[in-house]
């Protein structure tokens, strides 16, 4: 479905009206004097959290998160087999497609992936691949597929989160969890779980130490699989906001342990009844 | 864990060249110019990249320049623009993968570093006439307006290799790491764009070791890179073989040093002229190379 | 021609050049060292580079395995730089598609395929820089990396075009003189046997002046090739002498 014939398109040159809207008044002010952000939040603050798995009958495994207004929901499917001979390996493979629904932002997304969510896609699967155990089934492939319903910021991080969730409930063989978290860097603070107000815009930014870092963390490990970051930041800012990343994600871990757990128990119940 | 100040990539090559147009600045950015990276895999590297099959990594290498110059210090985009909302300077930044030695992603930013430093991009007036407005590009070539690369940033890429981390990786050493950091380092050492890449993942303390490597390496590269290209345009463009044609006369003869010059008259004979430098120790193929 | 006089009364190409004479012609061999085979050259302005893979196995789908000889297989891409506008794909458009398969019927015609049958020879051409006769130094270029592979050929392939301006014909014709509406004929000759193995030519020219022009353009390819020839021997030459071996 690359282009919807069913809407009467605009003139070829044609800007959304969005762009010229004052936001910037908004993205000014980020953290009032007594360290309390637009929201209400602390600087330390996550948003409201909730997780369920198994929300797609379909798929293997799936899960479904909210993070404030960012609303994200993955299935896995597989493993399967590979059908390419080519593609034969005695690792099993991890495929993964991270994609904006078209009515997630505040302007519309295409059907087709931009280069945007190309990107996340390997970021996303380069943050679970190491949790994995690939070895576990050679010569299949497990595909992820994660969509995001609604865009309020820390996309890929929740993302992460849910889709190692998802990988949980498949009952594919995992080391660890995967949780992702987002920090903003804003001057000398830093701000844990950004709304999209508050996520880095090369555009709004003009001096050093604006940007964003989103880690993918693996908790009863201690291992980092995925670490990304944008923006001008000083080393120093960027390894505190590591280590608050680091104990955001202790946050969210038994917040995910206990969803697990509450899934399984209504498996079982399911079953024996 | 050592990198020289003459570091060469020489075995990554890669071709550069930027072109500059004009266009529509992005609606969002309606003061700013604007770049666009393209990266193009040449199956002459591998034969795996014939066809479409270079185009995954060339996405990766364009989404890590591109995350890299993405702060405002990087590169002054305001002076690119020529109108605000209307005109303003695009630059494409193409960048062609012809041999692949290891450590890509830092070779192709020492390249498009290079490249931004020998643009010259002609000068633009404007004139408004009658609410026309009218711009006169000038075709001087010493006419021209340059950008300034000094804080734009280069990319370190650390490789976990066992307990260590390495810069510079070979593709050997390339081949038996699991998990790499990708750094964009600016002058004074900010971190302008991270990305972790790999199947493997990291400790948060060598996470720690790796970014004050990087930031060590980074400013040296920056430093060592601009005073090479500073030298670079002190002396000019040397006449006679460049690019693909000189390097390998280094490489074969190691051990003697000739300066050609040719001089072309047309309608007469190539006159060569050459200075021949022969080390003590290589006694033979002097001079019967010297008779052409 | 508007307006642009593509040759002078003197008898001199806008380029300075005389209506026989060729561009001047720098290539070296061997300039990668992972590919098999590599050459780079330099024709005027036109900068080609060349490399060969195999022959190796066939890559991809078998169903393109010759039993009683190699496959060969070329890609022309042309740097998105190369060009005086800038080309928004560097390869995959039907300009390049067209020349990857006069590359691969030109050499189809010139390696000794019989030899290797069951398998693959890979020849990439990359354009680094264009300035009219693409072909013709691309041609020449995959040649020279062709003979670094060491692959057995019966001949070297030459290419040379020509056109033909003011009732002269004239050799090695540049962008300008290629793109100013005139005749345009591309030669690949094997020299030694004087076989032609690819001709093309486009736009007007008058059947009595054909011979003219393939004679002149002919002959242009035994220049191509007496320099092709010295590079591949001065090259030849080096490696034995910096393996110290004698001649």
């Amino acid at each position: 479905m690359p282009t919807d014939t069913r809407r009467i398109g605009g003139p070829e040159e044609s800007f959304s009206p969005l762009a010229y809207t004052l936001t910037d008044s908004i993205k000014t002010l980020m953290v009032s004097s007594n360290g309390i952000r637009n929201d209400g939040r602390k600087c330390e603050d996550l948003r409201k959290m909730f997780i369920k798995t198994g929300v797609i009958s379909q798929a293997r495994g799936s899960a479904y998160i909210e993070q404030g207004e960012t609303k994200i929901i993955c299935s896995v499917y597989g493993p399967r087999e590979v059908v390419r001979k080519e593609e034969f390996s005695m690792k099993g493979q991890l495929t993964c497609e991270f994609k904006y629904a078209t009515f997630s932002c505040s302007y519309r997304r295409q059907h087709q992936q931009d280069s945007e969510e190309k990107d996340f896609s390997v970021q996303l699967l380069e943050a679970l691949e190491p949790a994995v155990c690939l070895h576990k089934f050679p010569k299949a492939q497990v595909n992820i597929f994660v969509e995001v319903l609604q865009n309020d910021g820390s996309a890929l991080a929740a993302s992460i989160t849910c889709a190692s969730m998802a990988l949980a409930d498949a009952g594919i063989e995992v080391y660890d969890l995967v949780i992702g978290c987002s920090m903003k860097i804003h001057e000398d603070k830093v701000l844990t779980d950004p709304t999209i107000n508050e996520e880095y815009d090369s555009q709004n930014s003009k001096q050093l130490n604006h940007g964003s870092l989103t880690i993918g963390f693996m908790p009863s490990l201690n291992q980092i699989s995925a670490i990304t970051s944008k923006g001008e930041i000083q080393i120093d800012f960027l390894k505190r906001a590591m280590t608050d990343c680091v104990e955001a994600c202790q946050k969210i871990y038994p917040a995910m342990q206990q969803s697990l757990h509450s899934s399984i128990k209504d498996k079982l119940n399911a079953s024996e009844r | 864990m050592t990198l020289g100040a003459d570091l060469t990539l020489d075995s990554a090559l890669g071709q550069n060249k930027l072109k500059a147009e004009l266009g529509t600045p992005a609606p969002d950015k309606d003061d700013k110019g604007r770049l666009e990276f393209f990266v193009d895999c040449s199956a002459n590297a591998t034969p795996e990249f014939e066809g479409r099959g270079g185009e995954e990594l060339a996405s990766e290498i364009s989404n890590m320049l591109i995350r890299v110059y993405d702060c405002p210090g990087c590169v002054d985009l305001q002076k690119l623009c020529i109108i605000p909302k209307q005109q303003c300077w695009i630059l494409y930044i193409d960048i062609l993968l012809l041999e692949c030695g290891g450590n890509l992603f830092d070779a192709a930013s020492v390249a498009v570093k290079a490249a931004l430093f020998d643009l010259k991009i002609p000068r633009v007036t404007v004139t408004q006439d009658e609410g026309h407005v009218e711009l006169e590009i000038s075709d001087d070539p010493y006419d021209v307006q340059t950008v300034d690369v000094k804080s734009s940033p280069c990319i370190v890429t650390l490789s976990k290799i066992g307990h260590c981390h390495v810069v510079d990786a070979s593709q050997k050493e390339e081949a038996c790491c699991l998990a790499r950091l990708m750094l964009g380092v600016s002058e004074h050492g900010t971190i302008t764009g991270m990305k972790k890449e790999g199947s493997g993942s990291l400790d948060p303390s060598s996470i720690d070791d790796m970014l004050d490597t990087g930031k060590r390496v980074g400013i040296a590269l920056n430093k060592s890179l601009l005073e090479a290209l500073e030298e670079e345009q002190r002396q000019g463009k040397k006449k006679g073989h460049t690019g693909f044609l000189r390097s390998e006369i280094k490489e074969i003869q190691t051990d003697c040093e000739i300066v050609w010059a040719e001089i072309n008259i047309s309608g007469s004979r190539t006159i060569k002229v050459s200075l021949f430098y022969r080390p003590p120790s290589n006694a033979c193929l002097a001079l019967e190379e010297f008779q052409q | 021609m508007a307006g642009l006089n593509l040759l002078s009364d003197q008898g001199f190409r806008i380029d300075g050049r005389k209506p026989n004479e060729l561009r001047r012609i720098q290539c070296k061999l061997g300039v990668f060292k992972q590919a098999d085979g590599s050459a780079y050259i330099e024709q005027g302005n036109t900068k080609v580079l060349a490399t060969v893979y195999g022959p190796h196995e066939i890559r991809g789908s078998r169903a393109k395995l010759l039993l009683d000889r190699v496959l060969v297989n070329c890609q022309y891409s042309m740097a998105t730089f190369s060009t005086g506008e800038r080309k928004r794909r560097p390869r995959g458009d039907r300009k390049s598609q067209e020349m990857t398969m006069h590359l691969k019927q030109t050499f189809d015609a010139a390696i000794m395929t019989n030899l290797y049958p069951r398998s693959q020879i890979d020849i990439f051409v990359e354009v680094l820089q264009s300035d009219g006769g693409n072909y013709c130094a691309s041609v020449n270029a995959a040649t020279l990396a062709l003979i670094d592979a060491g692959i057995p050929m019966k001949d070297f392939v030459c290419a040379c075009s020509a056109s033909f301006v003011n009732d002269n014909p004239i050799a090695d014709i540049n962008y300008l003189e290629e793109s100013s509406g005139g005749p345009e004929l591309i030669v690949a000759t094997l020299p030694k046997s004087d076989q032609i193995v690819f001709l093309e030519q486009n736009s007007r020219l008058h059947e009595d002046n054909l011979s003219k022009v393939i004679d002149l353009a002919v002959k242009s390819c035994k220049d191509v090739y007496t320099v092709l020839d010295r590079t591949v021997r001065d090259h030849v030459s080096e490696v034995s002498n910096s393996h110290g071996w004698d001649h």
